[in-house]
């Protein structure tokens, strides 16, 4: 039975942001032209070199393009609903109704990101139009797949994290330093302001052992066919692993976070 | 002279305000610190790759990067609380009060709030500024340094207008915040060699989103570089932005109507 | 005596988008917007004179605070002729932004983290007041609303009732000649509201100020104007003292006996006026005003009476008879949200 409630969750979510697309296509044209910007930069970077960190022109531009689009769905944020829910004391209604919070907040957050995978794609077009054949789309349907599947894992996988951070609010007044986090800090691991193999080697195998590249950087990845079938796999297993890995975390840190809740009072 | 000392007080009331809030300190001037790291790591993993983003070298683009940060935390921080703080001074109607008094409305919405943080932010671009002068060892002429000032000036009184501008809209549409935010962000990429654009779009970014300007401008005269007529663009700039973002701040006052009838 | 503010045929009307729902409705309204106008003020006029205190009654979306948003140019009229101390209120000229004061219930201007005497501090500086002046004027008012201990706690540590006090301080600081009031004792409690208006009161006094005065507190304007001005949807119903307002809509007053033993039927007193109460021996009824000394006489010859009162109907009741007769005589118009 659980699972209607959920789905209907999602639903309305989706519907509610929907309402809001004119919004969201206008943003996404104003976000548009700090694009324009970033791809300007790169085609200057490669006027004097055919391949730079082991990726060409072609791959770097359709990187920066795909990334754009990929970070609104998988990115971690505080969510706002979650913090205001544990700060004002309405996460007790609830914990009232017979609902997991976690599935619950996971098909609003799911629900509510949808319309914007879709009016995002949209807004992409153009910027494949205007970089022309050097935007790269592969002809291979096992590629298509374990990028699909990917990004699937990389959403569930920014979801856990969102909620992760969001959970702190049981224990911090002002979460500005979590926010500080999700928005500098993670972005960069993610490899959303520049492909982590252009970082020292150093660096960039440090990075390699976070999760956060397996949320941006490594679905791209596959799509811009730079893995191997057996990196693919290995990746989209360590994926699952970090969502198996996230669930317990949060599980340890909800019960935690609401014998606070209670013994606080709510 | 009135508002020489009102500025003065403000700057003093604005101060005496954040010292209630010690907490903030460190996230604010840390937040400032982090983007600044960031974005020097971004040019850093580039060159490590490329010798030159378009005949700009490392120490050049970090000098570019580090004026780019003045210019932007010099507006954060004398104006830009300010101006982002108008849709909701619209939205709730609590602009009623600022506009009754006998002082001029824009000044005063402008520089009500000063952002201490951003200002005390500046030490970490004035480092890098100091640095790139020296490894450059470029040396300027009294003349140039307060050409040079009156460049950044400039950038920053654009950077200002624009946001005004963009701002001002809020008396006619409700969702302004998220179209400054994204303004921002735009702007924030200012730090990029001009040598990117080209054509058109060198054009569009001059004088319709005049990025090129606020950043750029001042670097190359201190850098030495040529980028062409120089004086013109910012002057033209500074005149028309200055003027449209005044012209609709009041033509906007003109449909305000506060939060109620 | 000069007039202080003269308004004629003042029109304000407001566009509200009209939005339609749905994906269709939302791209419409992006291109094409479509408005419905909504009248808040319609023709009005009306002139106070210098030193007067008008009340400013209606229900809410009246035109109340519009008219005051008007007269001190915050607000544009769409047409007539405005004059507040010889000045065009939109012109925003110094010299008339510093001889008036906004009083605004809901809304202050105080720094919320700062005492209060570093926000008069600041309004000292904007309004250019002298020194001495400055510090006599803030010396006299903060003893006569007896804050003076306040004044350099952070106004968020202050009470509502202590901080309306301070708001009030920052807008006489500079010694308004004309005071517009909106909802000025709103959501304070009951003395709090009476020490606000005796302050506001004494300030008139003293001053010679011109007060114009909204509210939804009777009391304000029964303690404070010696004059009312009733607004309905946009127009005017009646201009004139409380007196005259309740002999115009309420021509009645309120007749109290209370009998040494209770009268059996309460039919016999329906001949002289509305029986309101009754318990047998306590009897209240509404006269007619040119009645009511004919009729008391009538009552005492009759009955034991042991006890009389007369009382006028409350400002309330007046009010909303008022508002009725005009809603019922006119019917609906477009009201103002």
């Amino acid at each position: 039975m659980g699972w209607r409630k959920y789905f209907l969750v999602a639903r309305l979510s989706m519907r509610e942001a929907s309402a809001y697309r004119v919004n969201h296509v206008v943003s996404f044209i104003v976000v548009a032209a700090p694009l324009i910007i970033v791809l300007l930069l790169w085609e200057t970077i490669y006027d004097q070199q055919q391949k730079i960190a082991g990726l060409t022109r072609s791959q770097v531009l359709t990187y920066f393009i795909l990334t754009r689009w990929l970070f609104e769905l998988t990115g971690p944020a505080v969510w706002w609903e979650i913090t205001s829910d544990i700060r004002d004391g309405t996460l007790a209604a609830h914990l009232l109704r017979p609902e997991d919070y976690q599935a619950y907040q996971f098909a609003s957050i799911i629900g509510a990101k949808l319309p914007y995978a879709v009016v995002g794609l949209i807004v992409i077009f153009p910027f494949a139009l205007f970089i022309g054949e050097a935007f790269l789309i592969p002809d291979s349907g096992l590629v298509w797949g374990g990028f699909l599947l990917s990004i699937a894992l990389a959403m569930m996988m920014g979801y856990l994290f969102t909620y992760l951070f969001s959970l702190t609010a049981f224990w911090l007044e002002e979460g500005r330093g979590v926010e500080l986090l999700a928005d500098i800090a993670i972005p960069f691991a993610m490899g959303s302001m520049l492909p982590l193999s252009f970082l020292p080697d150093a660096w960039e195998k440090f990075l390699s052992y976070l999760p956060f590249q397996y949320l941006l950087y490594f679905p791209v990845n596959i799509y811009l066919e730079k893995l191997t079938r057996e990196q693919v796999l290995l990746g989209l297993a360590v994926q699952i692993i970090w969502i198996g890995a996230l669930l317990l975390i949060n599980k340890v840190v909800w019960d935690m976070g609401l014998r606070r809740f209670s013994a606080v009072g709510g | 002279m009135k508002y020489v000392r009102l500025v003065r007080l403000l700057l003093k009331q604005n101060f005496l305000r954040e010292l209630n809030f010690r907490g903030n300190f460190f996230l604010a001037v840390g937040t400032n610190a982090l983007w600044f790291l960031i974005a020097i790591i971004f040019f850093g993993a580039i060159y490590l790759q490329s010798p030159s983003i378009g005949g700009w070298s490392m120490d050049e683009t970090l000098m570019l990067l580090s004026v780019s940060e003045i210019v932007h935390l010099l507006y954060k921080g004398l104006l830009g609380k300010g101006v982002s703080r108008i849709p909701d001074l619209v939205r709730t109607g609590r602009l009623d009060h600022l506009l009754l008094k006998p002082v001029d409305s824009q000044f005063l919405v402008s520089f009500y709030r000063v952002d201490y943080y951003s200002l005390i932010s500046l030490i970490f671009p004035l480092a890098l500024f100091f640095r790139s002068l020296e490894r450059l060892t470029i040396s300027l002429t009294v003349g140039q340094i307060f050409a040079a000032l009156a460049l950044i000036f400039g950038s920053v009184f654009i950077l200002y207008s624009v946001s005004l501008f963009i701002v001002s809209l809020s008396f006619w549409l409700t969702q302004v915040y998220a179209l400054h935010a994204l303004f921002q962000e735009v702007f924030s990429l200012s730090n990029y060699p001009e040598s990117i654009y080209s054509g058109l779009l060198r054009i569009a970014f001059t004088f319709v989103f005049p990025i090129v300007i606020i950043a750029n401008y001042p670097a190359s005269f201190i850098l030495h570089k040529h980028i062409g007529v120089l004086w013109l663009p910012v002057l033209f700039a500074v005149c028309v932005w200055g003027l449209l973002a005044r012209r609709l701040w009041f033509y906007g006052l003109r449909h305000y109507s506060g939060a109620s009838s | 005596m000069n007039a202080a503010i003269e308004v004629e045929n003042l029109t304000k009307t407001y566009r509200v988008p009209i939005r339609r729902p749905g994906l269709k409705g939302a791209i419409k309204h992006l291109f094409a917007r479509q408005y419905r106008n909504v009248v808040a003020l319609d023709r009005i006029s009306f002139t106070v004179q210098q030193g007067a205190a008008v009340g400013y009654l209606g229900p809410n979306g009246a035109g109340k605070t519009t008219t005051l948003k008007v007269l001190s140019g915050l607000l544009h009229p769409d047409e007539g002729h405005i004059r507040v101390l010889g000045f065009d209120p939109w012109r925003h000229e110094e010299a008339f932004k510093k001889r008036i004061g906004f009083v605004m219930g809901q809304k202050g201007q105080l720094w919320w983290d700062l005492p209060a005497h570093d926000s008069f501090e600041l309004l000292r500086e904007m309004y250019e007041i002298p020194s001495r002046r400055f510090l006599s004027t803030l010396q006299e008012l903060v003893e006569r609303f007896s804050v003076k201990d306040l004044l350099y706690v952070p106004v968020r540590n202050l009470s509502l009732g202590e901080r309306m006090k301070m708001e009030l301080i920052a807008i006489l600081l500079h010694e308004p000649q004309v005071l517009f009031l909106d909802e000025p004792t709103i959501g304070l409690d009951v003395m709090a509201q009476h020490e606000i208006r005796l302050l506001l009161k004494d300030y008139q006094k003293r001053h010679g100020a011109t007060l114009l005065l909204a509210s939804h507190y009777m009391r304000d304007v029964e303690d404070l104007c010696d004059r009312i001005l009733l607004i309905h949807q946009g127009n005017i119903l009646f201009d004139g003292s409380i007196d005259e307002i309740k002999k115009h809509y309420v021509p009645f007053k309120k007749v109290s006996f209370t009998l040494s033993r209770p009268v059996e039927s309460e039919e016999v007193f329906s001949q002289w006026g509305e029986v309101q109460e009754y318990s047998g021996s306590q009897v209240t009824l509404t006269v007619a005003e040119h009645k009511v000394t004919q009729i008391m006489q009538l009552i005492v010859t009759r009955f034991p009476v042991v006890g009389v009162s007369v009382q006028d109907p409350s400002l309330e009741e007046v009010i909303r008879v008022a508002f009725s007769t005009f809603d019922n005589g006119q019917g609906g118009r477009d009201g103002v949200a």
